[in-house]
């Protein structure tokens, strides 16, 4: 879920408070424990506490007094009083009580009180060990792509008939309850399958041979308005068409020979290459490439696709017959754009102006071939059904071989020959349906990628046969699984599948290498952009409309590039192991052209991203000052303080503030004129009044301070009231300032609250209270370690939750 | 079931004719469920968007923006918001004071999953109940080559309390809706297989296939803690109902798909998605028609707006064309000053969207030489909310039409009282769909007054 479904619904902490605790299946019988404070935090409670909280008709229902007076504390199956204590912890850490207009708290005697409070619930909680937390899930889209290309060795659309995945409500997209798995799911997995093992295994002869050379564009008499042409600027294609010869499946090539003309000062252009069409649905193009072409000089480029994955036509219908390239440039200063001139000769061509100051492609010739040469079967055919005189001995026994090969590799594990009868006969049935083996293997191994062990991580080995009763160290293929679905989001490779068949995983030092020869792999960088992506809840940007009247040349492209300097800005901070403190303030962006343009920033030239060294004026390096996130947490008119405040305290210090009371007064009965003010003037209100003030004065200068940002992230040159007081009393003056602040007096919080959401991520669910010394241990190891995240993501792995189910 | 060889298929004997479309059934080509098909058979959609509407008061300066009209009965008269509604009045009741009882216990956003269930989701229990669609869909299970079609904006099935889909199973788990036109086309009026041959071979593979998987798996749930077996539950579950679909496919393999038109196809927009957002509704709603005009499916649910706010696509649907706010907030602005306007002009423009389907659904004739009638007089068509207005979970704003054919009674406006479940709607509309029911959710009985004059 989001923070802000979040914040308004009702109850939803308190809520969340009590599930923790409730859902937690324990080892052990309940436990009683005893709380019991010692006097000073009694005193200090008493003092600060009951007057409002005692157990005649307290406040918000809850009684301190009561807390107190009945010391004793059951984990399960009343977790009441843990929920509550939590509750005492939160409010007093964060301020929230005592109110305003209460005897305020001294400084030294709230420590006294958080510091007993957070002890006790620790001692309470390490003394139980939840059990069955590691539950069973399916793979999410992401992870089942991955795994079918990465098993398979073939590309497709695997997800595209996949519904869309539900998010946990802390934004992540492994936890189980979140990942639904219906007869629609079942049914996707299944056409997915078959469609891959279509692609996959082949049968009979080579297929056809296709291949055509185009030295010059083709023209189009429909299409004058086009510059159909070799030399490629902003406005024109090298158009070809292929009517009938050309194949319905299979793997392709488009070769291109060219050469360019780059002008100083602009970045290079961009060849793009589309491959269509079919009129009849309006899904017209599909994109093949798009790459930068940096030389001069003449060079061959060349690339590669699956015809069926582009909209081709239906032969024979239709009036637009044939499969169509077209070749681009898509390089685009966002200069104005000069009319196309109309030609005085009839049927001919526009007549399009030159733009010399933009860089060209030249096109000297274009080949389309297929299949790729490839050896026939294709490799990955063969790596399935390999080579063997077996086959024609005994094919029976061959089709055995193949299942007891590929079913390990998709189940993640050894399997018992038992197991194997399961797909050994529904093999031999199909071979008396199918004509050859080729076609039933492939039935059988769709079978394959539908069964639970295939679909489900976390799945109970066949060992266990009686319930859990305590917490089960993982084996070693388990732990390989789980290795790889957290740094990858995908099976294991062979050099991790061979360590754990030779039971090597469990040593530490073994382990410790896996992770950092998996972080420099570049699978690695799926875990950065989809943890990032979850964690800083990114997708919000795509439910933004950018307004254009405010923003006219918003250019709805640049929000792509967006997400990914957001997510190449903390893969830097991981590959370079920098200190995850470089998150909030460093001397660096990740940046390409579009996004440096956008930002005002000059010398970046080119689609590509790379590190930027910042200049302090330029107001970068810092999430905080991403574009992403400033633009998520706008409307897309204006900025908007209380998002972006909600977003810092949520996300970054993992401190979300209460949802708004259900009885919200109308803020026109106090100031009649009160939607005609600015933002700023509304909240300033809307503090005044008591039941808001309560959360906002903690909550609004968080959003004030990043208000030198506009809604788009840009730097505002007019002036703008950037201050607000902390109700700690400290003053932030804009930008800077919340980084200092965050910096220096919430270093620890911040970490926390990184670690937190990693580990979330890694071991797939919301942390709670029985993970606190957990969470502790990592903590002091990561400031040891002077918050580098390659430390922290080895101290996730070697802790005992990771390799527990 | 097997077609005994003596039958035409419906595609031979269409190309033997040269004729396309439009020919009545021959008895010699329908066994006893295409019968049933095709003749009058009734259907059901209902339509659904967050926040509520606009609704000043009465007596207001902004009143002629109140959603609900003036007056009731038959001498209502529409306000600016219904307007486009004009034309089709006595194809249709405007429905005033109904909502579900147990979702006014909801927080004032949480009861879209509820919209269509009538169950109570709250803190002790997040789990929904079977939606009224997806009753009558198993009720007609096996008449058409789909059971429903569950569509909305977002797809999926979104978060408790934020879902993104109206439909819910018997087990009260929720259906994934689609949401792209293009895959929702090609599941309708795709080509599939092309050899009847093959196509039938992988019909028992799948199911020999399915039988082996579900066998084996149920086998490994015994060994499993608690939580693990609820979660392998819906997999048991979702290969089980996959079964079923699978022998109603095989059922539907010979009867070749009835093609659409030029004009039809032509006036689809496949490509359309969330960033043009009237565009992308049309089509939705196009969708929907298509499917009940070849009788694809006689169940739909289309959720066009929801209340998830920061993770709806759909909450920008008002910015991208061209109001100020996104949808939440001009929900929430309809009682500041000019906000009552800006919102009656977006639940208008839905409206205008609305009556674009009704009208299309009116204009398709079902002329079988007994009697004269459109597809709209054997289809209930609900359109509405779960909000009044924004937070509200109190007098829904609802429209029911069509359904001529079937019994109900239209041009009017009928204002309810709050001591009446909406459910007692729902099992009006069942009983006249033909499937009987006494009761759905908390439901007290029916509601005569749509039946009777």
């Amino acid at each position: 879920m989001n923070l802000f479904a979040n914040a308004v619904r009702s109850g939803w902490i308190t809520l969340l408070l009590l599930c923790l605790v409730a859902n937690a299946t324990l080892a052990q019988s309940p436990a009683k424990h005893v709380l019991q404070p010692p006097q000073d935090v009694l005193n200090a409670l008493s003092h600060h506490c009951m007057e409002c909280h005692g157990n005649d008709a307290p406040e918000g229902n809850f009684s301190v007094e009561r807390l107190v007076s009945d010391s004793t504390v059951s984990t399960a199956p009343e977790p009441d009083e843990l929920a509550s204590w939590l509750r005492l912890e939160r409010v007093l850490i964060n301020g929230q009580m005592p109110p305003a207009d209460a005897k305020p708290i001294a400084k030294p005697e709230r420590a006294t009180l958080t510091r007993w409070i957070s002890n006790a619930i620790t001692s309470v909680v390490r003394t139980q060990k939840p059990i069955e937390r590691m539950k069973l899930r399916r793979l999410n889209n992401v992870e089942y792509s991955n795994t079918m290309r990465d098993l398979l060795g073939i590309d497709m659309d695997f997800t595209g008939e996949l519904p869309a995945d539900s998010r946990s409500d802390d934004g992540f997209v492994n936890e189980p309850s979140a990942l639904l798995i219906s007869s629609e799911h079942l049914q996707s997995y299944l056409a997915t399958a078959r469609a891959a093992m279509d692609r996959t295994i082949v049968s009979g002869p080579a297929p056809k041979k296709y291949h055509h050379t185009f030295t010059e564009s083709q023209r189009d008499r429909k299409e004058r308005k086009t510059d159909l042409t070799n030399r490629l600027g902003r406005n024109s294609v090298f158009f070809a068409k292929i009517e009938k010869d050309y194949p319905e499946q299979g793997t392709f090539a488009i070769r291109v020979k060219l050469s360019a003309e780059l002008p100083a000062h602009v970045g290079p252009p961009i060849l793009q290459i589309d491959v269509g069409y079919r009129p009849d649905t309006q899904v017209l193009f599909r994109t093949l490439a798009e790459v930068e072409i940096k030389q001069e000089a003449s060079q061959e480029l060349e690339f590669h696709g699956r015809i069926e994955n582009f909209p081709l036509p239906v032969r024979g219908q239709g009036k637009y017959p044939g499969l169509q390239i077209k070749l681009r440039n898509s390089h685009d200063d966002r200069s104005p754009k000069p009319e196309p001139i109309k030609n005085k000769q009839p049927g001919e061509p526009w007549i399009f102006p030159n733009e010399p100051h933009l860089p060209k492609i030249l096109i000297e010739s274009m080949e389309f071939r297929s299949p790729i040469n490839d050896a026939w079967p294709p490799q990955a055919h063969r790596a399935i059904l390999f080579d063997s005189p077996l086959r024609e001995s005994d094919p029976t026994a061959y089709a055995e071989k193949v299942l007891a090969e590929f079913v390990p590799r998709a189940f993640r594990r050894p399997i018992k020959p038992t197991e194997l009868n399961l797909f050994i006969d529904f093999y031999k049935e199909n071979r008396v349906r199918y004509p050859d083996l080729e076609s039933a293997m492939r039935e059988t191994l769709a079978m394959v990628l539908i069964h639970p062990d295939f679909l489900f991580l976390n799945k109970t080995t066949g060992n266990d046969l009686q319930p859990a009763i305590s917490p089960r160290t993982l084996d070693d293929w388990e732990l390989a699984s789980r290795l790889s679905y957290f740094l990858w989001s995908t099976i294991p490779d062979e050099a991790l599948q061979t360590a754990a068949d030779s039971h090597r995983l469990h040593d530490a030092e073994e382990l410790t290498r896996q992770v950092d020869r998996m972080l420099v792999d570049h699978r690695a960088t799926r875990m950065a952009s989809q943890f990032v992506d979850q964690w800083l809840c990114l997708d919000r940007m795509e439910r933004v409309a950018i307004n254009p009247e405010v923003y006219p040349k918003f250019d709805s492209q640049l929000k792509r590039d967006m997400r990914i300097e957001t997510q190449k800005y903390f893969q830097e901070v991981l590959d370079q192991n920098l200190s995850a403190m470089q998150l909030l303030k460093s001397d660096f962006a990740m940046l390409n052209e579009p996004l440096a343009r956008h930002y005002g920033i000059a010398g970046v030239l080119g689609r590509e991203f790379r590190r930027v060294v910042l200049e302090p004026q330029q107001h970068r390096g810092s999430l905080l000052s991403q574009a992403s996130v400033l633009l998520a947490n706008s409307t897309g008119s204006q900025s908007h303080p209380i998002r972006r405040a909600v977003w810092v305290r949520d996300r970054l210090l993992n401190d979300p503030p209460e949802s708004p009371p259900a009885d919200v007064p109308s803020l026109e009965r106090i100031d009649p004129n009160f939607a005609k003010r600015s933002i700023r003037e509304q909240l300033d209100i809307h503090r005044d009044t008591k039941s808001c003030n309560a959360c906002h004065r903690s909550l609004d200068p968080w959003g004030f301070a990043l208000e030198n940002f506009d809604a788009v992230g840009l730097w505002r040159t007019e002036s703008v009231n950037v201050t607000a007081q902390l109700p700690s009393g400290v003053t932030l003056d804009g930008f800077s300032d919340l980084q200092n602040h965050l910096l220096s007096s919430c270093r620890e919080q911040f970490a926390r609250s990184l670690v937190n959401r990693l580990t979330s991520y890694a071991l797939g669910r919301k942390l709670d209270v029985y993970d606190r010394p957990l969470l502790d241990d990592l903590c002091e190891s990561f400031a040891a370690d002077e918050y580098r995240l390659k430390g922290l993501i080895r101290s996730i792995v070697r802790s005992r939750d990771f390799q527990e189910k | 079931m097997a077609t005994k060889s003596w039958r035409l298929s419906r595609r031979t004997f269409l190309m033997g004719t040269g004729v396309s479309l439009g020919l009545p059934w021959l008895e010699c080509m329908a066994d006893e469920t295409q019968r049933t098909a095709a003749a009058h058979s009734p259907k059901f959609c209902a339509m659904y968007f967050g926040f509520g509407v606009s609704l000043p008061e009465e007596a207001s300066d902004d009143a002629q923006w109140r959603w609900f009209p003036k007056g009731d009965g038959a001498n209502y008269q529409f306000n600016e918001s219904l307007k486009p509604l004009e034309a089709h009045r006595e194809r249709l009741t405007v429905v005033g004071g109904l909502s579900h009882p147990r979702g006014r216990k909801m927080g004032g956003h949480d009861t879209g999953d509820t919209f269509l269930t009538g169950a109570l989701m709250n803190e002790k229990s997040l789990v929904n109940t079977v939606s009224l669609d997806q009753v009558i869909a198993k009720a007609w299970e096996g008449q058409t080559r789909f059971p429903s079609l569950v569509m909305s904006t977002d797809g999926g099935v979104g978060e408790p309390t934020r879902s993104s889909t109206l439909s819910y199973d018997l087990q009260g788990r929720p259906v994934p809706a689609l949401n792209e036109p293009r895959r929702i086309f090609e599941r309708l009026f795709g080509a599939g297989d092309a050899e009847l041959h093959d196509q039938q071979r992988r019909f028992s593979s799948t199911a020999s296939m399915l039988d082996r998987v579900l066998a084996d798996a149920s086998s490994l749930r015994l060994r499993l803690g608690h939580s693990d077996q609820s979660k392998l539950d819906e997999y048991l579950d979702a290969v089980r109902e996959t079964e079923k679909r699978v022998a109603n496919s095989q059922k539907w393999l010979e009867i070749p798909k009835i093609e659409l038109n030029d004009d039809e196809r032509k006036s689809l927009n496949l490509d359309s998605d969330d960033q043009a957002p009237f565009r992308y509704i049309q089509t939705m709603y196009d969708l929907i028609f298509l499917a009940f005009r070849t009788d694809s499916t006689r169940v739909a649910t289309y959720q066009i707006t929801n209340m998830a706010d920061a993770s709806s696509n759909a909450i920008k649907f008002p910015q991208l064309i061209g109001f100020s706010e996104n949808l939440h907030k001009l929900a929430h602005n309809w009682n500041k000053p000019g906000g009552a306007e800006e919102l009656g002009r977006w639940d208008r423009l839905m409206v205008e969207q609305f009556a674009n389907f009704i009208e299309r659904m009116a204009s398709a004739k079902t002329d079988d030489g007994v009697s004269n009638g459109s597809l709209l007089d054997e289809t209930v068509v609900l359109y509405g909310s779960s909000n009044s207005h924004t937070h509200q979970n109190t007098n829904y704003p609802l429209i029911l039409a069509g359904g001529k054919r079937l019994g109900l009674r239209h041009g009017r406006f009928l204002r309810f009282g709050e001591e009446i479940p909406l459910s007692n709607l729902f099992v009006t509309a069942l009983n006249r769909l033909g499937v009987s029911r006494d009761s759905f959710a908390d439901s007290e009985g029916e509601i005569s007054e749509l039946t009777t004059v």
